[in-house]
């Protein structure tokens, strides 16, 4: 197809930070894992434990879902694997199936592009052709983590293979939500649903034992029994039949539509704002709400799900175990929701809307302090919100309706650790535009924290840098009042330093 | 604006630039890419913090009063960014109400006669349109001083005649308005006085009339003989000399000050014919930015003023300087 090549050298030029260095950081998680694996589940005692005590157990089920082969250690890795491949990697996946196949439209760069010599699909098949090299990449540092920590070539082989399949049909899947709405924030929202959803629907079928395990890809990944002796080959031509699928599916959508446009029209709207958006702080909740809407809702729908099996999950270890790990979750979706508005804060400087403002009688005081006050009250009412879907999730699955009230108390607990992030993401889009991405990578490790820390056995040193854990295993421990304080006299002094540093700086356009 | 100093890491955006805007006046305010046209616009906004000199609207301080100044003035980008998910109407009160005051009446007059669809997504306008929200959100504001950045970048025709219609108003009423602009015409209409910046020094300010005085005339004459002398070395530049029909042709590029002493040469020759044409801005615009030595003329004439960086501009009674 004439200019894809062309195309695809342009896409790798302006996006090769996401080509390489996202993939090249699920490597070093995947690696981290495969350590702690290959260190734990070394002797065959330990894997026997595993195999009799931790596979079947409701929790790991749910979470997991089933395990396959799980006296190898390459088994038990591929099991562990199965909680962070659909959280990160599923997720990178579908972001970057959107991304590259309408960042070009989305700057403007796609008109200049198409009126040369190029089909009119080619940027398209050159973006397909980028989130394949993606997921390859990606797929590739899983196989070569699992090989150099032992878990044997075949299965390392097959193990990166269908981790780089399973991805490459989420990055399918964004490509087509890609075709369906003129900007790229309504497909990565729909992308995202569509992830959450296949997490769920495969929890479900392995909780009740369905035999329904060709339904997701999520469940194809575990399927593929990579490290079994035989080969399992239908989740591999599962995989490639949906990515062909969904790959010609994205061309003919391609094909039928405008350029910059979508399949869905955008819709009119009202020709004079609401007199609510007429202010900075109504402005700034107009332009978040969406983000933080979405965000709730996946949360609420993630933790009722698994707050219902809490009961199950727990295995008679006490309800307030599950409640640590639901709420601990919860106030990590609360402060990406926190982070997300002080990344806004960011694009709107980067795209020069905060100049156009700021020529306004609003000065820099009064549009940060806006800011802060939305992205504090959007991840609250998320972590309110997470909290009551949690309690109510736990007074289902024990019939105890009395567990509502700690669950939105223990939420609470965890809202200095969601301040600080919040906080810190200020701070530095304060400092610099971009910086504040760093504090992704500080929720995403929360994360890993949060949902198999026990198995991985990571020390103290690396569980404390959560700051969630500061908080103390809330409600099953007591709450950290000491530390709490600490961090939200912390975060009002972080804050402080970025509006005073963005106060003497230059603004990046405007 | 006196002597201003703006870096960029190593890079000097503004180089002492002087820059005075009477009030009540349209300046025209000229230069070639990246000659620090918006960097000036950005640092009176107070987006940029100066790195020497200093910069004052209506006598107030550009970055430590910015709020104060940002309540009597309208700025409009070259470059449009609005928000992909409101309407251009949404866009437009926004802008306005920030400012303090909505009419509603002239909110309407602008948008019918900048023929806007407010009801659309900005997301689906394009870059003319985008234009046509910050202009109307900046001209229903009725403030004291406009700060317009190549405003009619993306405009057709009809709707930036309308433009110069709205700005030809705003002078009316009193507005003091620096109009960034590349479309000459557009300058020569609306601006009584124009500063001429490059590399981030204003080479040349002045009223038009005194910046054309100071640029060359072209002279056309067809003569019976060749001329013997035509005052070369005395102001006279691009001579061309050609036979044409067995009379002589000459062309040259004339400086005020020596068509006098030209004259006499072709009328000594025998004229034929003889076209003399006045500088337009365009002329002078090229010719100041083609002058690669980048010296400021030293012999300006009088109501056109040559600048040194930090050199004083013109008396204190600048609404903008």
């Amino acid at each position: 197809m004439t200019g894809t090549w062309r195309t695809f050298r342009v896409i790798f030029r302006t996006s090769w930070p996401t080509l390489f260095f996202i993939p090249i950081a699920l490597t070093a998680l995947t690696w981290v894992v495969a350590g702690a694996i290959s260190r734990t589940y070394a002797g065959e005692a330990a894997r026997s434990s595993y195999m009799a005590l931790v596979g079947p157990a409701p929790a790991t089920i749910l979470l997991q879902g089933r395990g396959h082969d799980l006296d190898t250690a390459g088994g038990i890795f591929a099991h562990q694997m199965a909680v962070i491949v659909p959280t990160f990697f599923f997720l990178y996946a579908a972001w970057v199936g959107v991304r590259l196949t309408r960042a070009l439209e989305d700057k403007g760069y796609f008109d200049v592009i198409t009126s040369g010599t190029v089909n009119r699909l080619a940027p398209t098949v050159a973006g397909i052709l980028a989130a394949a090299t993606a997921c390859a990449i990606t797929g590739a540092g899983t196989a070569f983590a699992s090989l150099a920590h032992g878990f044997g070539v075949v299965g390392s082989l097959r193990y990166g293979a269908i981790v780089a399949l399973t991805m490459a049909v989420l990055a399918m899947l964004g490509t087509v939500c890609a075709q369906l709405f003129r900007h790229a924030a309504e497909a990565s929202g729909l992308a995202l649903f569509i992830v959450i959803g296949i997490y769920l629907i495969r929890g479900w079928v392995d909780f009740e034992n369905w035999d329904a395990t060709w339904t997701t890809p999520a469940s194809w990944l575990a399927e593929s029994q990579p490290f079994d002796d035989e080969l399992h080959l239908w989740p591999f031509l599962a995989c490639l039949g949906l990515v062909a699928t969904l790959g010609l599916l994205t061309l003919l959508f391609a094909s039928r539509r405008d350029l910059g446009g979508g399949l869905f029209p955008a819709r009119r709207g009202r020709a004079q704002a609401h007199p609510g958006l007429c202010t900075p702080i109504g402005l700034m909740a107009r332009l978040t709400w969406r983000t933080t809407a979405v965000a709730a809702v996946v949360g609420v729908l993630l933790t009722l799900v698994l707050a219902s099996f809490a009961e199950e999950m727990s295995s008679g270890g006490g309800i307030d175990a599950q409640l640590v790990f639901l709420l601990q979750l919860s106030a990590e979706i609360s402060a990406l929701v926190g982070v997300a508005t002080a990344g806004m804060l960011a694009a709107e400087e980067r795209d020069g809307r905060t100049g156009l403002l700021l020529s306004t009688s609003i000065g820099r005081w009064t549009w940060t302090l806006c800011g802060t006050a939305v992205a504090l009250a959007s991840s609250l009412v998320t972590l309110i919100a997470l909290g009551v879907s949690a309690g109510i999730g736990v007074s289902i699955s024990t019939g105890n309706p009395d567990q509502m009230w700690p669950a939105v108390t223990g939420a609470l607990a965890y809202a200095p650790a969601v301040a600080w992030c919040m906080a810190l993401a200020l701070l530095l889009c304060m400092i610099r535009p971009g910086l504040n991405t760093i504090v992704w990578a500080v929720i995403g490790w929360a994360i890993i924290v949060t949902l198999p820390s026990q198995l991985l056995d990571l020390d103290d040193a690396a569980r404390n840098l959560s700051p969630f854990e500061w908080m103390g295993q809330v409600p099953q421990s007591s709450w950290q009042s000491e530390a709490a304080l600490a961090v939200s006299v912390g975060s009002v002094l972080v804050l402080a330093a970025g509006i005073l540093w963005f106060r003497r700086r230059d603004l990046l356009a405007g | 604006m006196r002597g201003l100093i703006k870096n960029y890491s190593k890079v000097r955006a503004l180089d002492g630039l002087d820059l005075t805007v009477e009030r009540g006046e349209v300046h025209g305010f000229l230069g070639p890419n990246g000659s620090g046209k918006s960097t000036t616009i950005r640092a009176l906004l107070g987006q940029l913090r100066s790195d020497g000199g200093q910069s004052r609207i209506l006598g107030q301080d550009c970055w430590s009063d910015a709020v104060a100044v940002h309540r009597r003035l309208a700025y409009v980008p070259g470059d449009v960014a609005l928000w992909d998910s409101l309407t251009g109407g949404e866009c437009i009160d926004v802008l306005v109400s920030l400012q303090g005051r909505q009419d509603r009446k002239r909110r309407a007059e602008l948008i019918e006669r900048f023929e806007l669809d407010p009801t659309r997504r900005t997301r689906t306008y394009s870059k003319g349109n985008r234009q046509k929200v910050a202009l109307i959100a900046a001209l229903c504001k009725q403030a004291e001083v406009l700060l317009l950045d190549e405003p009619t970048s993306g405009l057709d025709p009809l709707m930036e005649e309308v433009f110069q219609r709205c700005v030809l108003e705003e002078k009316d009423r009193g507005a003091t308005i620096l109009l960034s602009s590349h479309i000459l015409s557009e300058v020569e209409r609306l601006c009584e006085r124009a500063t001429i910046i490059r590399q981030g020094r204003a080479i040349s300010t002045g009223s038009i009339r005194s910046l054309r005085g100071g640029a060359s005339v072209q002279v056309t004459a067809v003569t019976r003989r060749p001329p013997t002398d035509l005052g070369e070395g005395l102001g006279v530049t691009d001579l061309a000399v050609t036979g044409v029909d067995g009379a002589v042709q000459i062309r040259a590029h004339v400086r005020q000050e020596a068509i006098g002493i030209m004259m006499g040469h072709l009328t000594t020759a025998g004229i034929v014919s003889l076209t003399v044409e006045p500088p337009s801005l365009n002329d002078l615009f090229l010719n100041s930015y083609r002058d690669e030595t980048s010296k400021p003329p030293t012999s300006p004439v009088p109501g056109c003023e040559s600048r040194q960086p930090g050199q004083p501009v013109v008396t204190d009674t600048g609404s903008l300087s």
